[in-house]
């Protein structure tokens, strides 16, 4: 009864939220201004709608950016004086020349309009046309052709900047050459777009929100639509490659998957699934197709139907820009649905001399017919969504300054959401402002160099200033030259563990190698790929921060420490998700294997994943990795859940490791869903929190009980409680019952692992609606008390081949471990009471650089040795 | 069918005439601002339109180089040229224009860069090229609230007008003046625009009115670069990012023009603004540009290189260098061929080389003769099959032998008492001599 209450009332608020969250493109009358031919609209204390039209006609239907106007208006004064209008919100200070076009050129100046407001005890003072130099830039079209550096020059501006200050300009040309047209609702189906009623008509909104990013980029989903969340297999492993492959070499590719025990959740079909101009099919077809080519895929139901046998969702590639040609199937239906609309079919703007029906997407029954003729046929016999890959003229040729790629964006990802079944993703490019509400971004054929591996770490956290949060990179890159590099692709595949999607994929030069089993260091890659779904419960969990927030996954560091000059130098560390730093590696190794890589660790102190260490941050390391270590450092009180091992995401695990960072709080709220459906905008989801915290030696771990509701929800669930760079505790207490220690891993029991410094505390299932509290005692450990100390000497002598170990005195309890530098261990050993240890090396098969990893009571070391 | 043949003639002409435009006329070259960028080419500003003249005038910097006119932006044709091949420009003498439709592609050469007035008359075909009275300030000073140390002399750097801050600001205001102090004297370089930031590009005004305000320093940083071009009234200013690499390519490298072969730069560990090649550098016929070579940021053209500020600039009589821009190269003496020792500086943009003092410079072969590896701050070699070191030095980059011996065997090691930083070890066996810049760490 009490559970139903509950359920009730979660529903009652959801619902309540969910009308407030509502879009509403007219805001309220009680948030505009008037005067003369200028309106203003005080939509937040830092942002105001700005529009000038000497028609005074001013729109109120929603924008391709702007969808939502109706916020709850802020308090704010407004005066006039004989000069002048004024408007002060709580941040922000306008002052308009009465009767006056709102800039000036020549130069530009504050003469008829400007807004002043304070940035870090500074006053700032905007005017129309002002330029920025500190923009923070944003993100581009596509990263097609990027080799290195060479495209961070042409990044678009993004919201955010040090200058405290950006303006949305709706009527300004984006960098694809389109506007920021309107959109007219339509009640049941895809919103249409629609020219300005006045087009010279200027139309801005000023963001003054200084260095506060975080709410900068909340208020902007708020007027522009949340970032939606992507559907849980999304996370996943997708494979890729352009080749002409066959429906027997989709299905070994899986097969191979499976034997090589590498997890996969999306097959991506490049584009021979259509005809493409082969001789071998008599040339027939081209780049743009709509007919599986049945030489290759004979029975594409059968395909489908088979991958999805096997758990993996299936993306086909479109180049839609050429049309419908007349051999292709469903031509003569879509021809006779669109004559039956009333399309003159003999216009040559509708159709070509070959009879070819012409890419006209910006037309409302082209639209109907092509998705109810083209479209669904695939849909129905399995596709579950469509890779777009518009690289063609960027203007639609039947609406003026309409961006192909927004709308492609706009309409395919919509159709998907009207049609209610499953979560709505599209694969696609950048459109400009406003395509965040159209995930997944496909950013094209860049260049296989690891200086290109470097500048995706600043581009893709760099994205998340326009809400762009979800790119997904040709993880090894698309056009490489040369031999395959194991090295290359191992770090490439570890930065896509550290990024919003993990896709591989290359050109269809047949020399290049994306089948990572194919590697001699695939167990490498593996590892890394298992530590992505060992992850993703915190992913998804982040991906409904950035619903909520406007936050996205990859975030720059200046986020969380706007105002620490370090947090804007470091482009290739960037938080993922708001408890990781990640600085995946993007340079080639020493002769050793070996890489060197000096990390920037913000104030507070970092878990270093790698080490096991405590590192105290506002500092810079240099720190040595081997190749199967991806550097990423988690906060002090942080709480990560991790899935136990998994080969797909298409199932909920009843079981879940809890991860804590040691610290004297931390929260986690664990994010589920129905996975792949809309309905969590419909309340249809649960938070559990997860709390941690300090009570003299005493730990407090605790479970609380689930709040909400999906179908499909686990009642029950059992969990690892990992506590990290701990000393062994004395006491585990688990709801009032005293756990006992031992190495079984059973229920009801604790380990401690030493060389780790890691206590486990091993759950039965529990009853999700129940809290959990888990009252660890601790020794000395704190996170306070973990340094890295050199105090021990390790020499090896090559002549002997043997290790010494010396220490300045006797501990009781020694771990020595050795590893190569692919991270294989090569020695474990224990000792008790010992102050100089000598160890035998001479049956270690391999020779070269070694690391020594060195436990001793509170310290933990590592030593670079060469056999 | 005669009298056809002079209407049509008639007819070419008219056209031809037409087609001239006496309304504007843009100055280009090598010598021009902007270079060859004919969307950026210097607009001429019309003094007299009458139906005898079309007069154009334009006062401004002009490097040492050539130049023509061209009627329209982003056009090369029609262009107004010299009558010879580089015809060399005598200030205050009249030359003849030619105007060139398809015909010869002749320019003036300017000898000596500085601040000219132009002037052009179109329809008389005219050009005179005068000096033009501009007063250049010898020093300049930069200062206010963002100015740590209060005021700061501007150092000159290459160019008619130039100078330049390299340093650190920090939040507040900074304008120029032309007096160490302010008097009555003084002149205030300032925004054109108001509430500027310094970062980016600014155009600039001056003013003797001491309480107008300067630029904006928003961000704090120990680095900027700031640069003043007074003949372009630009300021250009960004916070100072220290390059990973630096490389050097070119026909005069051992790589040739092949970029994926790029030869990397040594970082200064101690000072990672500083970057170090050692390695020969020759003429090598078999490539385009046989005596020439550049620097890159990356194995790859784009984006960032460095240049010398004229085409074909001698390594060794180079101090400074341009960060992008146009595409000029460095050159080797051909009596200077062999090993060099350059040394970069990113963030004063200053570039210094060595040419080895040997008459006999060689690459040993290190494996025929010995072995060596860098650990820590030593150098450990073995020399192999009974041959000897004639000679082993280290030497400082700054040119100091801080390590010398003579006739070693066997095996030795050679350090500069345990400093640290990038040297050069030299080491001469078998009548060849081997150099390789080695980082003591």
């Amino acid at each position: 009864m009490k559970n139903l209450l509950l359920i009730c009332v979660f529903f009652i608020l959801s619902f309540l939220q969910i009308l407030a969250a509502e879009n509403n493109p007219v805001a309220d009358p009680k948030a505009i201004v008037r005067s003369g031919d200028m309106r203003f609209t005080i939509l937040t204390p830092e942002m105001i709608r700005i529009e000038w039209s000497d028609k005074q006609i001013f729109e109120d239907r929603a924008s391709f950016t702007v969808i939502n106007r109706r916020l709850p208006v802020p308090e704010y004064e407004t005066w006039e004086d004989e000069e002048f209008l004024y408007i002060k919100t709580e941040k922000l200070l306008l002052q308009y020349r009465l009767n006056s076009f709102p800039g000036t050129f020549n130069p530009a100046s504050s003469k008829n309009l400007k807004i002043t407001f304070e940035v870090d005890g500074q006053t700032v003072v905007w005017y129309p046309w002002k330029k920025d130099p500190l923009n923070l830039k944003g993100t581009m079209r596509t990263l097609d052709g990027a080799d290195g550096e060479n495209k961070r020059a042409e990044m678009e501006d993004g919201l955010l900047s040090r200058s405290g200050w950006y303006v949305i300009d709706e009527t300004a040309e984006r960098a694809d050459g389109g506007i920021s047209l309107m959109l007219d609702k339509r009640e049941d189906g895809v919103d249409w777009v629609s020219q300005r009623q006045d087009p010279p008509a200027m139309d801005w909104y000023f963001m003054g929100y200084g260095h506060n990013y975080k709410k900068a980029l909340y208020d902007f989903t708020r007027i522009a639509g949340k970032i939606p969340m992507p559907p849980m297999y999304a996370f996943g492993y997708w494979y890729s490659k352009y080749e002409d492959y066959s429906a027997d070499d989709y299905k070994n590719l899986t097969l191979e998957m499976e034997e090589n025990g590498l997890p996969q959740d999306v097959m991506v079909i490049d584009m021979d699934w259509h005809y493409s101009g082969s001789e071998l099919d008599g040339g027939k077809g081209g780049w743009t197709g709509w007919s599986w080519n049945t030489r290759l895929i004979p029975d594409p139901k059968g395909l489908l139907n088979w991958l999805h046998e096997k758990k993996l969702k299936a993306t086909l590639n479109l180049h839609p820009a050429y049309g419908i040609a007349p051999y292709e199937d469903n031509y003569q239906a879509l021809y006779n649905d669109l004559q039956s609309r009333g399309m003159d079919l003999t216009a040559d703007s509708i159709i070509n001399e070959d009879g070819t029906i012409r890419w006209n997407l910006e037309n409302e029954d082209f639209y109907k017919a092509f998705f109810k003729n083209i479209i669904r046929p695939h849909e129905n016999i399995g596709v579950d969504f469509w890779w777009l890959d518009w690289q063609q003229w960027l203007l639609a040729e039947n609406e003026e300054k309409l961006s192909n790629t927004f709308w492609c964006n706009h309409v395919f990802y919509n159709d998907m959401k009207a049609k209610g079944q499953a979560r709505p993703i599209i694969f696609h490019r950048w459109g400009g402002l406003g395509s965040h509400r159209y995930q997944i971004g496909f950013s094209g054929d860049s260049h296989t160099s690891f200086e290109t591996l470097k500048f995706e770490t600043y581009f893709t956290s760099t994205a998340s200033n326009v809400g762009y949060g979800y790119w997904s990179h040709d993880i090894g890159g698309h056009h490489q030259n040369g031999e395959n590099n194991p090295e290359l692709f191992l770090r490439w595949i570890q930065f896509g563990v550290f990024s919003p999607i993990i896709r591989t994929h290359s050109s269809n030069n047949p020399d290049v190698e994306r089948r990572m089993w194919k590697y001699p260091n695939y167990p490498l890659m593996r590892e890394a790929v298992k530590l992505r779904y060992a992850m993703v419960p915190y992913i998804y969990t982040q991906a409904r921060v950035s619903y909520d927030t406007g936050i996205s996954l990859c975030r720059p560091l200046y986020y969380e420490w706007p105002e620490n000059n370090e947090a804007y130098k470091h482009d290739d560390e960037y938080m993922f998700g708001n408890d990781i730093l990640a600085a995946p590696i993007v340079k080639a190794a020493d002769a050793d294997g070996t890489i060197s890589k000096t990390i920037w660790l913000p104030e507070g102190k970092w878990y270093e994943v790698c080490s096991g260490e405590i590192l105290e941050g506002n500092q810079s390391y240099t720190r040595t990795f081997t190749q199967s270590d991806i550097p990423h450092y988690i906060k002090e009180g942080a709480i990560i859940p991790y899935f136990p091992e998994l080969m797909d995401l298409k199932s909920r695990p009843d079981k879940l490791i809890l991860k804590f960072i040691p610290g004297s709080k931390g929260e986690l709220r664990y994010y589920e869903d129905e996975n792949d459906n809309d309905n969590y905008e419909n309340g249809a989801f649960t938070f559990t929190p997860i709390t941690q915290e300090k009570n003299g030696n005493e730990g407090i771990y605790t479970i609380h009980p689930i709040e909400g509701y999906f179908n499909g929800m686990l009642n029950e669930r059992s969990y690892d409680i990992e506590l990290l760079a701990v000393n062994k505790p004395e006491n585990v207490v688990v709801n009032g019952l005293t756990y006992t220690y031992a190495n079984d891993e059973k229920p009801g029991t604790w380990k401690y692992d030493s060389a780790k410094r890691t206590a486990i505390i091993y759950l039965p299932k529990i009853a999700c609606d129940q809290e959990t509290k888990i009252v660890v005692t601790h020794g000395m450990s704190s996170i306070n008390d973990i340094k890295e100390s050199k105090q021990a000497v390790i020499s090896y002598s090559s002549d002997s081949r043997q290790m010494q170990v010396s220490l300045d005195k006797n501990c009781n309890n020694i771990h020595v471990s050795l590893f190569d530098v692919m991270g294989k261990n090569l020695l474990s050993d224990h000792f008790k009471d010992a102050r100089n240890i000598l160890l035998d090396l001479s049956t270690i098969p391999s020779d070269g650089l070694c690391i020594v990893q060195l436990t001793y009571d509170n310290h933990i070391q590592t030593q670079k040795i060469i056999l | 069918m005669k009298r056809i043949s002079l209407m049509l003639i008639l007819a070419l002409l008219f056209l031809k005439v037409a087609a001239q435009n006496y309304t504007q006329v843009y100055l280009i070259g090598g010598a021009a601002p902007n270079g060859w960028d004919n969307n950026k080419a210097e607009y001429m500003t019309p003094v007299s339109t009458t139906e005898e003249n079309a007069i154009f005038t334009w006062t401004g910097p002009l490097k040492a180089s050539d130049f023509k006119f061209i009627n329209t932006l982003g056009t090369w044709q029609p262009s107004f040229n010299a009558p010879t091949e580089n015809e060399p420009i005598e200030l205050g003498k009249s030359h003849n224009l030619v105007y060139n439709e398809s015909g010869n592609d002749h320019k003036f050469m300017l000898s000596e860069s500085g601040f000219y007035t132009v002037t052009v008359d179109l329809k008389k075909l005219t050009m005179v090229v005068e000096k033009a009275n501009v007063e250049i300030p010898e020093e300049l000073w930069i200062t206010g609230t963002a100015i740590p140390e209060g005021t700061v002399k501007l150092s000159k750097i290459y160019g008619v007008a130039n100078f330049a801050y390299n340093g650190e600001l920090q939040q507040g205001e900074l304008k120029i003046m032309t007096t160490p102090t302010p008097d009555e004297t003084t002149e205030y370089i300032i925004p054109s625009e108001e509430a500027m930031d310094i970062t980016g590009k600014t155009t600039l005004t001056t003013t003797t009115d001491s309480k107008q305000p300067g630029w904006n320093v928003m961000v704090a940083d120990p680095a900027y670069k700031i640069k003043i071009d007074l003949a372009a009234k630009e300021v250009n200013a960004e916070i100072y990012k220290s390059p990973e690499m630096l490389y050097i390519v070119g026909g005069a490298t051992e790589c040739g023009w092949n970029v994926d072969s790029a030869i990397p730069f040594t970082k200064d560990t101690n000072n990672p603004d500083q970057f170090v090649f050692t390695g020969e550098l020759k003429i090598r016929p078999e490539n385009v540009g046989s005596n020439e070579f550049k620097i890159l940021g990356q194995r790859t053209w784009d984006p960032y290189s460095l240049h010398p500020y004229t085409e074909n600039e001698k390594i060794l009589e180079s101090t400074s260098f341009r960060i992008g821009g146009n595409d000029t190269k460095w050159i080797v003496d051909s009596d200077k061929q062999g090993i060099y020792t350059i040394t970069v500086n990113t963030f004063y943009e200053t570039i210094s080389a060595r040419f080895e003092p040997t008459s006999k410079v060689d690459m040993l072969e290190t494996d025929k003769y010995f072995h060596y590896n860098v650990s820590g701050n030593e150098v450990h070699v073995s020399m192999i099959d009974g041959y000897s070191a004639d000679n082993v030095q280290l030497i400082s980059l700054d040119g100091k032998i801080v390590y010398s011996a003579q006739n070693k065997t066997n095996s030795f090691t050679i350090s500069n008492n345990s400093a640290t930083g990038i040297y050069i070890f030299k080491i001469s066996c078998n009548g060849k001599v081997f150099a390789q810049q080695v980082a003591l760490q």
